[in-house]
């Protein structure tokens, strides 16, 4: 099953566009409903709207592997990522000024109807403790900041994430090479909360929910002394040096399916700046410089 | 008004009025010609001030140009849902005089509240393009200032003018031609007494 999966896997990378394609993309000379997975995106479609069909397109790539039974929970837990992050806006949404923002098209945990019915923090918190986040009824928070409440969300996520994949009946090398993954992936994260927050705060977090999450001290030192967007941009660039290293070491074992989800997101990723960058207007040459090509 | 000069009785008391209306004309043209040195004196400040637009400009791309960038690195769902965190300011409409001239201007009567936005990126973005705007904003009052003092001396200057060209000469003409007729009916009424007298 795991092996079809890969091959499933292969065959869905095989669709992802190139770096011409971001190119002529960038320069307007192809469109992207021209190319066949993005078709149904309309030119007279809304940014709004154009986006929600690009996460779309990401979320029906992922969509058959999470079929597969011995790698539904983990593909699930892929895109329960688009949640948290919905879950994050919607914190942003209750405890800001009510402006309306955007959501990704997918919902599992909660749901984006009911998560857009809750209207308090404690509801928020009440509704993932049902959920395989197993989120605290009321959390111990040590400051008054919406971002501390959004660091203990994706704390809680990593959590639901490596429990998961130590779940796994599959070889322990594929296992170790999963964690690493997500450990480099956790260490960017956990770098930019301490940014944001400091590091008291953070640990406070990860010692209280989720004392098994390990940083890698070896990226930590890289990406320090940077600002918020330089961690995030140079911490994308290092996970996917590290994703394409993986394309070699594991190309028929399912740390492939991890691999590729990575991939399919940056190229939604990707799209969003196109899409956002054409939309205002941007130069070529800066839309250029955010994407990760891979 | 100036129209019913020509048909005054050439009297004394009619002389006397001629006077008074003149001295009172003469005396607004002086009142008005300050009051238009003043408001002159006035733009040439605002002027001064109106040469910052192009670096309020300048800025203003400069931070929008810094937010665009940040939108796209950090993508549209993050930046939205960042915005909404920011308390929007408020900005009010009210009359301010400047010399005597009432003028609408913009007033900042909330700044806005950026303390739920903990990231520093965003935090500085926001803050640069507020700062940007506020500069915006006292050009765009100081701009509509000057196009209404400029209006209001354009309407004293026309006015000084009509007392100048027009009105002023008219008085000075009807006082001088009243002037002559009253001196001839003197001079009349003298011979005629003269006259009156010998016989």
């Amino acid at each position: 099953m795991e092996t079809y999966a890969v091959v499933r896997a292969h065959g869905i990378k095989s669709r992802l566009l190139s770096k011409q394609d971001y190119q002529a993309l960038v320069a307007g000379t192809k469109q992207i409903w021209e190319f066949p997975d993005y078709a149904y995106i309309s030119e007279q479609d809304p940014l709004e709207k154009k986006l929600e069909k690009v996460y779309k397109v990401y979320i029906d790539r992922i969509a058959p592997l999470t079929k597969i039974p011995k790698v539904s929970d983990l593909t699930f837990t892929f895109l329960d990522r688009l949640e948290v992050e919905n879950i994050k806006f919607h914190l942003r949404f209750i405890a800001g000024y009510q402006r309306p923002v955007l959501y990704y098209p997918y919902g599992r945990l909660l749901g984006l109807e009911k998560l857009r019915s809750l209207g308090s923090e404690v509801s928020i918190w009440e509704a993932l403790s049902d959920t395989p986040l197993k989120a605290p009824k009321t959390p111990g928070f040590t400051t008054g900041l919406i971002a501390e409440r959004e660091a203990l969300l994706e704390i809680l996520y990593y959590r639901y994430l490596t429990s998961i994949i130590t779940n796994l009946k599959w070889r322990k090398d594929i296992i170790a090479a999963l964690m690493d993954l997500v450990s480099s992936d956790f260490t960017v994260r956990y770098v930019y909360w301490v940014k944001l927050l400091s590091e008291n705060t953070v640990h406070y977090l990860i010692e209280s929910y989720a004392p098994e999450l390990k940083v890698q001290s070896e990226l930590l030192e890289s990406l320090e002394g940077t600002s918020t967007t330089e961690i995030l941009q140079k911490g994308t660039r290092m996970l996917v040096s590290r994703v394409l290293k993986g394309i070699r070491t594991h190309p028929l074992d399912p740390a492939y399916i991890y691999i590729l989800n990575h991939l399919l997101l940056i190229e939604a990723q990707n799209l969003e700046k196109i899409l956002l960058g054409k939309e205002l207007r941007i130069p070529e040459k800066v839309i250029l410089s955010n994407l990760i090509l891979l | 008004m100036y129209s019913e000069l020509r048909f005054l009785p050439a009297s004394r008391g009619t002389l006397q009025l001629l006077r008074r209306r003149l001295e009172l004309v003469q005396r607004g043209k002086d009142i008005l010609q300050m009051r238009r040195d003043q408001l002159a004196k006035e733009l040439l400040t605002m002027l001064e001030e109106l040469r910052k637009r192009s670096e309020a400009e300048s800025a203003f791309l400069e931070a929008s140009r810094r937010i665009t960038a940040l939108r796209v690195t950090r993508g549209e769902h993050d930046f939205r849902s960042i915005v909404s965190l920011v308390k929007p300011p408020k900005v009010a409409g009210v009359i301010v005089s400047y010399q005597g001239v009432p003028v609408p201007q913009a007033r900042i009567i909330e700044e806005p509240d950026l303390s739920k936005v903990t990231d520093p990126d965003y935090r500085s973005a926001i803050e640069e393009l507020w700062s940007a705007v506020k500069s915006l904003i006292e050009v765009a009052n100081m701009e509509v200032a000057v196009e209404k003092i400029s209006e209001q001396l354009s309407y004293v200057n026309r006015i000084v003018n009509s007392l100048e060209k027009n009105v002023i000469p008219l008085l000075q003409d009807t006082l001088r031609r009243v002037e002559e007729r009253v001196l001839e009916e003197e001079l009349e009424d003298f011979v005629r007494v003269k006259l009156l007298k010998g016989v």
